[in-house]
């Protein structure tokens, strides 16, 4: 056993695990958070790709040890749940269940700009790859603030999807990119 | 995965000292991007981990004082490519930057590409065809190794079971005047089926003065073709080259079965185009 | 490549939602992680479950023994076949009209295929398990493989299913289909050239990255088993599970969390199912049994790969008069739908054109490999695959033009509903306007007269069903429940899984026109056997056009109580009453009228103020069962309620240095009738493609002759990425929307995968003369074909099979031996030491 720390989405957390113990399986069993997914266990399909220290990583193929003591940011850390202070919450908006589409739509200070996009463009379908897609893409775009489309399919290679024929997450990575751009972004360099 | 205990030293030495302690079930581990395929599927079955990613000499690039370039073996691929290089030292940072996948990168390393000797992997390719040194530190002491010598057999190396592979020399710039790397995979994130590399250095007179090729994917352990890399300096066609290549390295390719053939075709097709695009970098320089 | 145009947008708050592209209900949740798959479930308690699976494909079972697992620190239970004889019922009887099935949880005496199960170990780790199931002994007699379905033919070949006795089977074949239509012979007769070839497609992967697995939680104090499971169809699996289990379907609960897709390989009940129930209710704990990504390619079911011995004959002006075809149909070591495949693949696969005369035997036949099973296309791939390619064939032999060909074949009547000699019910189409469009959009004219070199295009067109009865599954029906809350808010209850194709948003769209209801006051509830009507689940294109119109039925019933209490309310008729923006009104003042939650309230807790005699509550059901056929004696009949059309145009280049094919262009014209949501129908269109580009190009089980698959990965089998794919922006629909189907909706799920392999192997055939008979065509099998080409010094060839001069004999034993290429088909095959050997 091993005793290891990592800060997940800003939260530290430490555990006794056994040396064994994935990268994927810490943030799923020890973290809790289960939005990052197990597809092959053979760092194929990106499923279960993560921010480490700021690189994305395919998190089934690190052990947890490896990467002691690091910032980990999963799907999760991207749009935390709404927490808002008790006067402002409504069981409704809790819910979202009056929330009008548009609201949606637009809700760019409530979701990561990638986020955004994959909902306008209609970029996922099952949603299972989609986690991994954003962050790679999220990594991808944060160095690369300014690419084409193929270098966008480029930057997916590594993440299979088999509903959408990857045609709307180029879209929606296109989307992000611009928006991210107008945030603030680090500029072009090619 | 089977248990094992996980050691993270912070020297080499320490390192070599724990892989002797606890040899032969020992394994060094740097990114892992390989070695945890075998664990998880138990293919692979160490005792002991000793990790490399803690020992700061192992990682980073740098040029010595003789011009060569030493890049430490825990570098990781991401790292490689955003390096700047000067000259055909770049194609390294181009190579690195053009496999795997972007988060396998983040992870994966140029020596465990070299430990992991799968035929199909670029970087002993490359390593190969620049006539790269290794360094290997061992509990008998350290050793260089060349490049063609390490790898010995699909997935065997050259490597003890206590010495580590430390660092990866490229030879200096004036080595070589330019250095194409060319390769057919399937799919962007897929090994080369065939990788071909070709260095190339004039005289003083312009002509081609030594030509290395070296061949991946299509044997056991990347090669190299010497015979056709001559037939270069005698002025032979970058097409002639290549169809003596796949000779070279895949005698009777012409006549087995239908993956065999494959690849000789490719390797005519890859040097052709490597040697074409050596050709028209010195003539542009 | 060129930037995609930009995305239309849709109006601010439109009126009617069906049409419009409404962003989707579902995302959220998946967008931020917190959606639930099934390995997310964790139940208090719950220990973990794996399977031992076969290393061979064909054994003897001599022993199994437990016992050494039993002792491992952890484990707390394990099963293997044979203490089950007896106390568990096989299955897929149902499904395959047998009398008694041939699935079984573990291979008992003999194993068929490799990744059979042969002992699962339950143990408090998933660890645990795994080295329990290593401990596990195993002493199995090798049995010779047959890969080959055709081998299986013979009457030499090992015998498969040993036990099995099938109706119309014998030997391999465990079942025969024929069709038999006008008369094919004097349509040869009177042809002006018959085409004949062998053509071999591929065993394909569903490869839905969520993987296979389930909960079982087994009540002992109440009897009921719940399983939580990734599957299509909560009611197959209830049934079946029940009744392998032998107790009542009420005792069985299942409920489906989000499902990471499926395409088809999640559409029965698998072994893991059932492993899983049966140690949860031997433990009395929850027991999770999820697949490993190597289990799923080996015993996940797989698009059955054929062998067609196709022909077509056409007149001197272009028109097909003939289809004559022997089909091998290789369904794997064991199906519950695999005959079903060609069954329907063929008749359907018949379509677009009408053609008068059908001559068609099959095979079915089982080999020691991986189950086949239903995959996005059903069967269609397959037939256009050949059928598309003998079009151009004799089109090019009559000098005639392969767009002027289709065009004039395709089935345009005058009249709607138009019959087909193959008994399909044509009840609208504008396939014809959809050829037109795609060759229009590829620049088929310009391009064809000024060609490239290695570059070429290819036409193929299909129609694809919309739904299905199934020959052995007298059945069609889908059901809606609807309940409008007592706030005003719906809760829509199905037992028909989504699994990417929104059905949230898609019904939402269909309630929210008809009742007036906000989208956003809209639920669907999670699949659940306990509340959802029954249904047989989403599969077969069927979401839009049968839920979809169980949920219309739904609607207005509903529409009509909510109308009944609203008239009463107000003293009007019901017929002066208009529902919109949350409320029912007057006709002509929409700002007037009553609110739908007080409507709600009065019929759930004001029953005095109810209409005399209104039954309280507002809650309606409605089941839709389609008006299909049932298969006649000789192959006809109408099996789909309304088809919908596909006309595609590829554009390739190949490098003629490494055999890359490169798919540059692609123009996707469709009919999917009337559309609910532009954006979804789209999306499922570039998903169907992305399967028939995989079929095309790269995706293929490779085993070797001892039937061991080679590429069971994502690292060997070659999933599509992204950069595989081109821009898809060429994708228009002419709807023609259905008559039959009271929304004019039209399957929309797989109508983009079936014309894929025929328009490129069209389009690669004029890029460099390669008549491909094998799918898929990879760069390893195009560059050893244009060398062929080159060696042999002709303009044309066909590969593998060359058999151009073929004209004679009419049954399956008279076609020669193909001079298929040799063996070697995937680089991952390649043996580095076995060439180091030859040097």
């Amino acid at each position: 056993m091993q005793k290891v720390t990592l800060t997940v989405n800003g939260r530290e957390v430490t555990a006794e695990i056994d040396e064994r113990t994935l990268l994927l399986e810490f943030v799923r069993d020890t973290a809790g958070l289960t939005g990052t997914h197990n597809g092959c266990m053979e760092a194929r399909c990106g499923c279960c790709a993560i921010e480490v220290d700021g690189d994305v990583v395919k998190s089934c193929n690190v052990l947890a040890v490896q990467v002691n003591g690091a910032e980990v940011t999963t799907i999760e850390g991207l749009s935390p749940q709404k927490l808002g202070p008790v006067q402002q919450v409504t069981t409704q908006t809790l819910a979202g269940v009056y929330e009008p589409l548009d609201a949606i739509r637009s809700s760019v200070e409530d979701l990561h700009p990638l986020q955004a996009a994959f909902h306008r463009c209609h970029a996922l379908q099952c949603g299972f790859c989609t986690p991994g897609m954003v962050m790679v893409l999220k990594d991808y775009l944060e160095e690369n603030p300014a690419p084409c489309r193929d270098d966008v399919r480029k930057a997916i290679a590594g993440n299979l999807c088999r509903c959408t024929g990857y045609q709307h997450i180029v879209d929606a990575a296109m989307e992000a990119a611009e928006v991210m751009r107008g945030a603030g972004a680090t500029t072009t360099d090619d | 995965m089977k248990p094992f205990t996980w050691l993270a030293p912070d020297t080499t030495a320490g390192a070599v000292a724990m892989l002797r302690e606890h040899a032969p079930d020992a394994r060094a581990i740097a990114g892992g991007q390989s070695l945890l395929l075998a664990l998880k599927d138990r293919s692979a079955r160490p005792t002991h981990l000793v990790s490399l990613s803690g020992i700061d000499e192992l990682t980073g690039v740098r040029t010595a004082d003789d011009g060569s370039l030493v890049v430490g073996a825990a570098t990781t691929y991401a790292v490689l490519a955003r390096a700047s290089l000067a000259g055909w030292h770049g194609v390294l940072a181009e190579v690195a930057g053009d496999l795997a996948d972007r988060p396998v990168r983040n992870r994966g390393t140029i020596g465990g590409a070299l430990c992991t000797a799968d035929p199909r992997y670029d970087m002993p390719a490359f390593a190969i065809g620049v006539g790269a040194g290794l360094r290997v530190s061992g509990a008998s002491g350290d050793r260089a190794v060349a490049a063609e010598d390490f790898a010995e057999g699909a997935g065997v190396t050259a490597l003890g079971p206590d010495e580590i592979l430390t660092a990866v020399v490229l030879p200096p710039l004036a080595a070589w005047d330019t250095v194409a790397f060319e390769k057919f995979r399937h799919r962007v994130f897929d090994a080369a089926i065939v990788s071909v590399t070709c260095a190339l250095r004039q005289g003083p007179d312009g002509t081609v003065a030594e030509t290395r090729l070296a061949v991946g994917g299509a044997t056991p352990v990347p090669v190299t073709a010497p015979v056709a890399a001559a037939l270069l300096a005698e002025g032979a066609s970058a097409a002639e080259v290549g169809t003596r290549a796949a000779d070279e390295v895949l005698p009777g390719g012409t006549t087995g079965g239908e993956a065999v053939r494959y690849r000789h075709e490719l390797i005519r097709s890859l040097v052709r185009r490597a040697v074409d695009r050596a050709l028209s970098d010195v003539r542009t320089v | 490549m060129t930037e995609a145009p930009p995305r239309s947008t849709t109006g601010t708050a439109p009126r009617r939602l069906v049409g419009t592209s409404v962003p989707r209900k579902e995302d959220l949740a998946l967008l931020t992680g917190t959606a639930r798959f099934i390995d997310d479930i964790a139940l208090p308690g719950m220990v973990h479950a794996k399977v031992l699976r076969s290393s061979l494909a064909h054994a003897r079972v001599r022993s199994v023994d437990t016992e050494p697992a039993r002792e491992l620190p952890g484990v707390l239970d394990v099963l293997a076949g044979a203490e089950l004889v007896g106390k568990v019922k096989p299955w897929g009887d149902l499904m395959q009209d047998l009398l008694v099935g041939d699935h079984f949880p573990f291979a008992t005496d003999k194993v068929l295929y490799e990744g059979q199960e042969l002992a699962a170990v339950v143990a408090e780790t998933a660890y645990q398990a795994l080295d329990g199931c290593e401990a596990v002994a195993v002493d199995l007699e090798p049995l010779p493989a047959v890969v080959d379905p055709e081998v299986a033919l013979r009457p030499d070949s090992p015998l498969v299913q040993e036990g099995i006795v099938y109706e119309f089977g014998d030997g391999n074949i465990f079942d025969r289909y024929k069709v038999r239509i006008g008369d094919f012979e004097a349509a040869e007769r009177e042809a002006a050239v018959v085409v004949r070839q062998r053509f071999a497609t591929n065993k394909q992967a569903g490869a839905a990255l969520d993987p296979h697995g389930c909960v079982a939680s087994y009540d002992s104090f109440t009897g009921v088993l719940t399983l939580y499971s990734s599957t299509q169809s909560i009611y197959m699996v209830r049934d079946v599970l029940a009744d392998v289990l032998q107790i009542p379907r009420t005792k069985v609960r299942v409920i489906v969390p989000e499902v990471g897709a499926g395409f088809g390989s999640k559409a029965q009940i698998f072994g893991h199912e059932v492993i899983a129930s049966l140690f949860s209710m031997r433990l009395g704990r929850p027991v999770k049994l999820v697949l490993g990504r190597g289990e799923i390619f080996r015993v996940g079911t797989t698009r059955n790969a054929q062998v067609r011995y196709a022909e077509l004959a056409m007149t001197a002006d272009g028109d097909i008069t003939g289809y004559r075809d022997y089909v091998v149909h290789n369904t794997g070591a064991m199906s519950v739908w695999g005959n079903q495949v060609v069954h329907i693949g063929t008749n359907v696969g018949m379509l677009p054109y009408p053609i008068p005369n059908i001559h068609v035997d099959s095979d079915i036949v089982h080999t020691t490999t991986a189950p086949g099973g239903p995959l996005r296309g059903f069967g269609i791939p397959q037939v256009i695959w050949a059928k598309e390619q003998l079009v151009d064939m004799a089109a090019r032999e009559l000098g005639l033009d392969p767009l002027a060909v289709r065009a004039r074949n395709v089935v345009d009547p005058e009249e709607f509903p138009f019959r087909t000699p193959m008994g399909h019910i044509i009840d609208s189409t504008s396939i014809k306007q959809c050829l037109l469009a795609s060759a229009d959009a590829i620049g088929w004219t310009a391009k064809r007269a000024a060609p490239v070199p290695y570059e070429g295009l290819g036409l193929a067109v299909s129609m694809k069903y919309t739904s299905c009865r199934h020959p052995s599954l007298d059945t069609d029906l889908s059901a809606v429940r609807l309940r409008l809350e007592t706030d005003g808010t719906v809760t829509i209850y199905s037992s028909d899984v989504s699994h990417g194709q929104s059905h949230a948003t898609m019904l939402s769209q269909i309630v929210a026109d008809g009742l007036g209801v906000g989208i956003e006051k809209i639920s669907l509830a999670p699949p659940d056997s306990m509340t959802a009507p029954f249904g047989l689940g989403t599969y077969a294109s069927r979401g839009a056009a049968v839920l979809g119109t169980a949920c219309r039925l739904a609607t207005e019933r509903l529409r009509d109580k909510v109308l009944a209490i609203a008239a009463h309310v107000l003293e009007v008729g019901p017929e002066d009453l208009d529902a919109g923006n949350d409320r029912v009104y007057v006709k002509g003042l929409p700002d007037s009228g009553i609110h739908l939650e007080i409507i709600a309230a009065t019929a759930a807790y004001r029953t005095h103020q109810l209409p005399p005699g209104f039954e309280p509550t507002l809650e309606t059901v409605a089941t839709y069962d389609t008006p299909t056929e049932r298969e006649a004696s000789n192959g006809s009949g109408n099996l789909s309620v309304t088809y919908s059309g596909a006309a595609h145009a590829a554009h390739v280049r190949v490098d003629p240095d490494t055999g890359q094919i490169t798919v540059v262009d692609y123009a996707m014209v469709h009919d999917t009738g009337t559309v609910i949501n532009p954006l979804i129908v789209e999306g499922q269109h570039q998903g169907g493609f992305l399967m028939g580009l995989g079929m095309a190009l790269s995706e293929d089980y490779v085993y070797d002759e001892d039937g061991h698959q080679l590429n069971a990965s994502f690292k060997d089998y070659l999933a599509v990425t992204a950069p595989d794919v081109p821009e898809l922006t060429k994708i228009y629909e002419i709807p023609a929307p259905s008559t039959t189907i009271p929304g004019g909706q039209k399957g929309a799920g797989e109508s983009g995968t079936g014309p894929v392999p025929a328009a490129i192997g069209n389009a690669v055939f004029n890029a460099t003369g390669v008549r491909f008979t094998i799918l898929p065509i990879t760069p390893q099998r195009m560059l050893i074909a244009l060398r062929e080409k080159e060696r042999r010094g002709v303009a044309t060839i066909r590969y593998p099979d060359d058999m151009p001069d073929f004209t004679g004999p009419r049954t399956p034993e008279e076609w020669p031996r193909p001079t298929a290429a040799d063996g070697g088909d995937f680089d991952f095959d390649f043996d580095w030491d076995a060439e180091e050997d030859t040097d």
